[in-house]
C-alpha cells in the first residue's frame, strides 16, 4: 500500500469509521461531548436518544453541524451546564433552536407534547 | 422533586419528557425514522475505532500468516482488513510475550492512532501519564491495576508524527475455544495501549 495515498484522509476516514463523523468526535471545549476514559458517557437513555437524534439529523441534511454546535455553545455559555445531565438538556436547547429554525417544530406544539409525557396522557415515543 | 412511585405525574425527569416529546413529534413527522437513532448511538459508543484494533488483534492471534504480516508491516496489513485512514503515519504492531510487556505512549504531545483505536483517552494526553510512562512504567501501570512479575521487562514505546505503536496483548487464558469475534470482544483498548493486561476467560466479568 502506497503511504502517499493515505496522506491526507484526516476529515473523511471513508470506510474506516462508517458513520462516525469526526466534527461531533473532536468537538472541544465547553461543547465537547462528555467522555469518561475516552469513551462517551451517558447517564440515562434519554440522553443518547438525544445525541442520536441530532446526529442522524445532521447527517440528513436538516441542519449542519456547525449550526448545531453553535447553538450548542450559545445555550451552554447563557444556561451553563454542570455534569452530564444538564449537558443534554443544553444539548436539547440546541436541537430544539434548529429545527425551529428549520420550520420542523412549534414550540407550543412541542410543550403540549411534554405536558403529556409528564402526566402519562401518552407514554408511547412511537 | 418527583416522586418515584409509578406513573405519576413527575416521575420523570425533565430530560426524559423533552427527549420523549421531541422524538414523538419528529417520529410523526417522518423526520425521524426506523433505527436510525439507535444505530447512530451504537457506532458511537463504541466509537468503531478500539473495535477496529481489537479486529486486528483476535486476527492476529488466529491466523499466524496475517500474525505475521501485522508485525513485519502493520499498516499493510491493517490496510488488508479495511483499516486504512492513517493521516500518513506508518503503524507498527508490537506483541506482549511471558517476556515482554510494551507500552506506548506520546511524550511530546499526543500522537494516537485514532483508526485504529478510536479517539484517545483523557490520561493518555495528560501531562502526568505523558512523563511518568517513561520513567516508572511499572509504577504507571501498576495504577492501571497491572502487576508484571519482576523478570518481565517494559518497553515504552514513543509515538510521534510519523510512527504510531498496537500493542497486540497476550491472548487471555481460557480463550481457547473462542471465535474471532469473540476474541475481539474481549480485546480493551486500554490492553492495546499496553496499560492494561487482558483477564483470563471466565475471570472477565460481564464481558458483553
Amino acid at each position: 500500500m502506497n503511504q502517499e495515498s493515505l496522506l491526507n484522509d484526516s476529515t473523511d476516514a471513508g470506510p474506516v469509521a462508517p458513520g462516525v463523523d469526526n466534527q461531533v468526535s473532536s468537538m472541544t471545549g465547553a461543547v465537547a461531548v462528555p467522555r469518561s476514559n475516552g469513551e462517551l458517557v451517558f447517564d440515562a437513555p434519554w440522553q443518547s436518544r438525544a445525541f442520536g437524534m441530532a446526529v442522524s439529523l445532521s447527517q440528513a441534511g436538516v441542519f449542519t453541524w456547525d449550526q448545531f454546535r453553535s447553538e450548542l455553545a450559545h445555550a451552554i455559555a447563557t444556561i451553563g451546564q454542570n455534569g452530564v445531565d444538564e449537558y443534554y438538556l443544553r444539548w436539547l436547547d440546541a436541537l430544539e433552536t434548529v429545527l425551529h429554525r428549520a420550520s420542523l417544530l412549534d414550540r407550543q406544539v412541542l410543550h403540549d407534547r411534554e405536558h403529556e409525557f409528564e402526566h402519562h396522557l401518552r407514554d408511547e415515543v412511537y | 422533586m418527583g416522586s418515584n412511585h409509578g406513573h405519576h405525574p413527575g416521575d420523570l425527569s425533565e430530560g426524559e419528557v423533552r427527549a420523549r416529546a421531541l422524538e414523538s413529534l419528529l417520529r410523526e413527522k417522518g423526520v425521524i425514522q426506523g433505527d436510525v437513532v439507535d444505530e447512530i448511538v451504537a457506532v458511537y459508543s463504541s466509537d468503531i475505532g478500539p473495535l477496529n484494533g481489537a479486529r486486528a488483534v483476535a486476527k492476529a492471534w488466529t491466523d499466524p500468516e496475517f500474525h505475521d504480516r501485522l508485525l513485519a508491516h502493520a499498516t499493510d496489513a491493517l490496510a488488508e482488513i479495511g483499516i486504512g485512514g492513517l493521516q500518513g503515519e506508518y503503524m507498527v504492531a508490537v506483541q506482549n510475550t511471558e517476556s515482554v510487556h510494551h507500552v506506548v505512549v506520546c511524550t511530546l504531545c499526543s500522537c494516537y492512532p485514532w483508526p485504529v483505536l478510536g479517539l484517545p483517552p483523557a490520561w493518555y494526553k495528560d501531562a502526568p501519564y505523558r512523563s511518568r510512562v517513561v520513567r516508572e512504567p511499572r509504577a504507571v501501570l501498576a495504577e492501571f491495576g497491572t502487576h508484571l512479575e519482576p523478570g518481565v521487562e517494559v518497553q515504552v514505546w514513543d509515538s510521534n508524527s510519523e510512527i504510531r505503536y498496537l500493542v497486540i496483548p497476550r491472548r487471555p487464558d481460557g480463550s481457547e475455544n473462542l471465535t474471532e469475534d469473540e476474541l475481539a470482544a474481549l480485546v480493551t483498548r486500554d490492553s492495546m495501549i499496553g496499560v492494561t493486561v487482558l483477564p483470563a476467560v471466565g475471570a472477565a466479568v460481564g464481558a458483553a
